[in-house]
């Protein structure tokens, strides 16, 4: 799991989703509550159209201390035999700066696929 | 002769089709337009008779070779050409759906370059080379709008189902997301949880999906395909290829339709620029060709037309060919005919062999 930091007093959070390897990816994005099962943000997309792919996180940004990013992906490789490899990116910005990203990366099998990605966000 | 060979052409491809019409595992692997590649840097060379350039789904890399023999020796090939799908090579696996949507004619393009050698003072004699695009193929899976809605909800009810799944173990087991993600055992113990629950409820959801891959693909195979390529050809006096004088131009254009459910037929048409110090001229070719099989070993019949502008000539040309995959990734193509003068009045048996490689399936290179 990663743990990327942020400015408490800094301008707001936003989670980029990239999927790359030519697959079709559906996935959840789940933005967990602090030490909690409580599901803050909940929402549901698929890579036909990247411009939907990213989200902002909940107002303040000091309220995201300590919460759980989990970006989950069910995909399938398009075109396996000539594009091997996917790529599923999960990257955090405060602003317009990239803070960090976390990645899966692997072969494409031309089965259905799946991955998990965690981030815990952390004010410095 | 003429009559003789068209009947045995008529009696191998009817014979092809009318095997097993009912047998899936047949109509699923029966994907001609998926297996062999036909490059036109090759076809520059003029190893073959036949003219139909046929259509193929872009590989990464693939290689041809012919005419390998010169009486009791065993020596190099005389021709080799080589394709690759520069896209492909380039964006791999950065490659997203979105850059294939916006850009998959550039995606399909194809780049080749073909010598042939002289046998006599076994330096390069000829150069090839050419380029190709597939325009439409409702046949891909890959551009089938209808088939990419139907997986992406199939994988969004996964992924939800699996979320419903997490959540009763966190509540079966009392535990946070947070204790779980930070323990790799808990993790996955959560893991295992929501693959078995997964399989009870789905039974089997990856054979559902394959099941719905292969049931668009049986629909999709046979689908309209059209492809366009062009090639130029030049010839060396040296083996370094310093001074190559182009000097013939082509154009091909391969229509491919499905014939019922286990053939397929291809239409081409080609056109030949000649061009050099003494005479300009075209040559013209129409083409047919019939295939039947399953993936792995198909026949086909092949009629050709063909007007020769320089010799003021009309030839027609006639073959029954095979293709065999040998091994993953390797392919043979056998074919034999007659090629008739029609103006002239004379005739001559043509025959063909090549080897083909593409990477294999299960070799990874990238």
């Amino acid at each position: 799991m990663k743990t990327i930091e942020f400015d408490p007093n800094g301008p707001i959070l936003k989670v980029n989703f990239k999927f790359s390897g030519f697959i079709l990816a559906s996935y959840t994005y789940t933005l967990w509550e602090a030490e909690s099962n409580h599901k803050v943000v909940y929402e549901k997309g698929n890579n036909q159209n990247p411009q939907d792919d990213s989200y902002q996180l909940p107002m303040p940004v000091k309220a995201n201390d300590g919460r759980l990013i989990q970006l989950r992906t069910e995909f399938l490789a398009q075109d396996p035999d000539n594009v091997e490899k996917y790529t599923i990116t999960a990257e955090v910005y405060q602003g317009d700066t990239l803070l960090d990203k976390a990645e899966d990366q692997g072969d494409n099998t031309g089965s259905a696929q799946s991955s998990l990605i965690f981030i815990k966000l952390k004010a410095s | 002769m003429k009559k003789l060979v068209f009947i045995l052409s008529w009696l191998v491809t009817t014979t092809l089709l009318a095997q097993s019409p009912e047998d899936t595992t047949l109509v699923k692997n029966f994907r001609l337009d998926f297996a062999v590649p036909d490059m036109p840097a090759f076809k520059m060379l003029g190893t073959n008779p036949s003219n139909i350039l046929r259509p193929s789904s872009p590989q990464a890399l693939s290689l041809m070779i012919s005419e390998f023999g010169g009486g009791d020796e065993l020596i190099l090939p005389k021709s080799f050409a080589a394709e690759i799908a520069p896209y492909i090579l380039i964006k791999s696996g950065s490659l997203t759906l979105d850059d294939y949507d916006k850009n998959s004619e550039i995606y399909s393009l194809r780049l080749s370059i073909g010598t042939e050698r002289d046998p006599e003072n076994n330096s390069t004699s000829r150069l090839a080379v050419g380029a190709r695009m597939t325009l439409m193929d409702e046949g891909d899976l890959k551009n089938d709008k209808e088939y990419r809605d139907y997986v992406l909800k199939f994988l969004s009810n996964k992924s939800i189902i699996k979320d419903k799944f997490q959540s009763e173990f966190l509540i079966q087991n009392n535990l946070t997301i947070q204790t779980v993600v930070q323990n790799d055992s808990l993790r996955q113990e959560m893991s295992d949880f929501i693959d078995d629950k997964l399989d009870k409820y789905e039974q089997n959801f990856d054979y559902r999906l394959d099941t719905l891959k292969q049931g668009f693909k049986q629909r999709n195979w046979n689908k309209k395909k059209l492809d366009v390529a062009v090639g130029m050809l030049g010839s060396s006096p040296d083996s370094l290829a310093k001074n190559v004088e182009f000097n013939k131009f082509s154009l091909w254009s391969t229509y491919g339709s499905p014939v019922g459910k286990n053939g397929q037929l291809l239409l081409g048409f080609n056109y030949n620029y000649f061009s050099n110090d003494s005479t300009e001229y075209g040559v013209t070719s129409l083409t047919s060709r019939l295939y039947g099989g399953s993936n792995s070993y198909k026949g086909f019949g092949e009629l050709q037309i063909k007007r020769d502008e320089n010799l003021e000539s009309n030839f027609i040309y006639m073959a029954l060919g095979g293709e065999i995959n040998i091994k993953d990734g390797i392919w043979a193509n056998i074919s034999a005919g007659l090629e008739r003068n029609w103006t002239d009045n004379n005739s001559a048996f043509v025959s063909h062999f090549d080897l083909r490689f593409t990477i294999p399936e299960k070799l990874k290179l990238f």
